[in-house]
């Protein structure tokens, strides 16, 4: 199976390379690799809602950096856990789409450990390129 | 000479040129010696981005760099830059930093050591029960309502002492007296305001941390003796910032930066440096946020270390006069003022980033408290839980060279990830007792993300600033308890 994101070397925050077959699977790896860095769940319970995520950039990679700033505002304000994207992305004319489906697991309901805080997802060393028939995105985030 | 590929110059033993080249504006300078030159250089990318810093538009004189740098991101972690506002000069929110006005803040006791060994425990575990520390902490006070968050924008530390945190003196020793005024915090967004509504009095996670110290060392017995410092004395050193807020401040401005036109034609080598004009609508929006997020971490530093001091009247149960809790001074780290500078022999209105620096002004500014002008602004300079800090002032020197500014910290020299692979299955908190420091935390994780060796020994940071002349070192301060954030 392919390797979904890596961590590379950054002497003060987190600089993450992250890896899709297509354009979705890139947004759903980078979805693993926020969550492996944020959040573990011990326990959940039946008892989750239903959220969505919509959002339209005219760049690929701003459309990146504002999904998991998104998943950073529910987590921090709304103290809800998103877990299991289904993600759909779409170019129309000089935009980008995505619609995002997941479901919210309240951290007052759940036993969730959140292992990280992550303030901000940076635009250094921003990038998203076709490399050997996989896409791959560079990322910074500040913790 | 070139070191991997960057030509350097030395000015002197601690002083090193990057030589303007390219699409630079103006010539680098770091404050290093040779051996932590070669470090920063074999650490990590921090001298590039001070080349990067250096093609910001209308900068003067240097891009700097204290010797406490290291990668970041757009600016390194460390760096000053000056920009002229009536000659295009421009604001780079990145310059600034997602934790806007992050600063420290050292508040001396009457106790001395000796007074507090016997109930250390207790302090401790009654400091972190009722400061909320850690990831997205919350509670510390009632949570309040986005309108009556807007007027704490408004009022910065003023708010907390309104509220009966702290006493209107405390406002002499905050820098700015503890809120930028005249600003207007109708135009910050409904989601920054909904991530401070519940972090007033908060630590936050990461490096953030309180600190209880005794003075180990004294260097000027004068100088100390106005600061109110003496051997064996305890003290107490306060780092946080502003929280969400300032993240959420920070992430909407660079992107509204970095899709503008402006920025587009400006042909900067890292969106992250994304700025524009100081004199310009879009430009002084961010001045008038960045300034609430400012107000908001002055308080937030306020309400806390109003927080400690009750905590220490209840564990020693002892009155106001015996405790002779009183603050030495709050200082920005993260933050971009407008001040006036000499540049080329004339007096220039400046937009002067500090990103994880310190201001220094020297003796005499405007600025500074009356109680200080004579020997300069007081300069504090954490280095790590293991170790020490530092308590320095400011000097004329610093004023004609970096824009009287100074070093931060101690500065990284591990990523986190590094430090927790090599420490995280070490008895961190059983060694760090061994060497009579208690520490207490959310998770273990941090405890290794922060430990000592992760940092530059900060003497090494304060020696190479003192020899230069920016700060005058006055005492060194030893940890005995730490609540990390």
């Amino acid at each position: 199976m392919m390797q979904k994101f890596k961590l590379l070397n950054h002497t003060a925050d987190i600089k993450l390379e992250i890896y899709g077959t297509d354009v979705n699977d890139l947004f759903n790896s980078a979805y693993l690799a926020w969550f492996n860095i944020v959040g573990e769940i011990i326990e959940i319970k039946n008892k989750y809602e239903e959220v969505e995520i919509s959002i339209i950039e005219n760049n690929l990679e701003y459309l990146l950096v504002e999904y998991l700033r998104e998943l950073n505002y529910y987590l921090t304000v709304k103290k809800i856990f998103l877990i299991n994207p289904k993600i759909s992305i779409n170019k129309n004319e000089d935009f980008y789409t995505i619609n995002c489906k997941l479901k919210g697991l309240s951290l007052k309901d759940c036993n969730i450990i959140i292992k990280e805080e992550i303030k901000a997802i940076t635009l250094h060393n921003l990038s998203i390129k076709s490399i050997n028939n996989k896409q791959v995105a560079t990322i910074v985030l500040d913790v | 000479m070139k070191i991997s590929g960057i030509e350097l110059h030395k000015i002197t033993d601690n002083l090193w040129e990057i030589p303007k080249s390219g699409i630079m504006n103006v010539a680098g300078r770091v404050y290093a010696d040779i051996e932590m030159l070669n470090n920063i250089i074999a650490y990590d990318e921090a001298l590039k981005q001070v080349i990067n810093v250096a093609t910001l538009p209308g900068i003067v004189n240097y891009s700097l760099a204290m010797p406490d740098i290291h990668w970041g991101y757009g600016f390194p972690i460390g760096g000053v830059a000056a920009t002229d506002i009536d000659n295009g000069g421009v604001i780079s929110p990145g310059g600034v930093g997602y934790d806007i006005n992050c600063g420290v803040r050292l508040a001396t006791t009457g106790l001395q050591k000796k007074d507090i060994i016997n109930k250390f425990d207790k302090l401790l575990n009654k400091l972190f029960s009722v400061i909320p520390t850690g990831i997205g902490s919350s509670g510390a006070i009632k949570i309040l309502k986005p309108q009556e968050l807007k007027i704490l924008l408004t009022k910065g530390a003023n708010w907390g002492i309104e509220n009966g945190y702290g006493n209107p003196e405390d406002l002499i020793f905050t820098e700015e007296n503890g809120c930028i005024k005249h600003v207007d915090s109708s135009f910050i967004s409904n989601k920054a305001i909904e991530r401070g509504l519940d972090q007033v009095g908060t630590l936050g996670s990461g490096n953030h941390f309180i600190e209880i110290d005794f003075v180990e060392e004294i260097y000027d017995d004068n100088i100390a003796k106005i600061f109110g410092l003496s051997k064996n004395q305890i003290v107490v050193l306060i780092h946080t910032g502003s929280r969400g807020l300032g993240y959420q401040i920070c992430d909407e401005y660079l992107m509204k930066y970095v899709k503008s036109k402006m920025f587009q034609s400006y042909n900067l080598p890292d969106r992250q440096l994304a700025c524009m004009p100081v004199k310009s609508p879009e430009g002084e929006d961010y001045i008038n946020a960045m300034n609430c997020a400012a107000n908001f971490a002055w308080n937030n530093r306020q309400i806390i270390m109003s927080l400690v001091k009750t905590c220490f009247k209840n564990v020693f149960n002892i009155d106001d006069k015996s405790l002779d809790f009183n603050l030495l001074y709050d200082l920005s780290h993260n933050i971009a003022k407008i001040e006036y500078h000499k540049v080329n022999g004339q007096n220039k209105k400046l937009c002067v980033h500090r990103k994880g620096a310190t201001r220094a002004f020297g003796p005499n500014e405007e600025l500074i408290p009356l109680k200080y002008k004579d020997i300069g602004q007081p300069v504090l300079i954490p280095g790590d839980m293991g170790r020490y800090s530092f308590i320095a002032c400011g000097t004329t020197k610093a004023m004609e060279e970096t824009f009287g500014s100074s070093c931060h910290g101690a500065g990284r020299v591990l990523s986190r990830n590094k430090a927790l692979q090599k420490y995280g299955k070490d008895d961190l908190v059983g060694n760090l007792k061994k060497k009579g420091i208690i520490v207490l935390a959310d998770n273990k994780k941090t405890i290794a993300e922060e430990i000592s060796e992760a940092y530059k020994n900060v003497e090494n940071v304060i020696n190479i600033m003192h020899n230069s002349g920016i700060t005058k070192k006055i005492a060194k301060i030893k940890p005995l308890g730490v609540i990390k954030g």
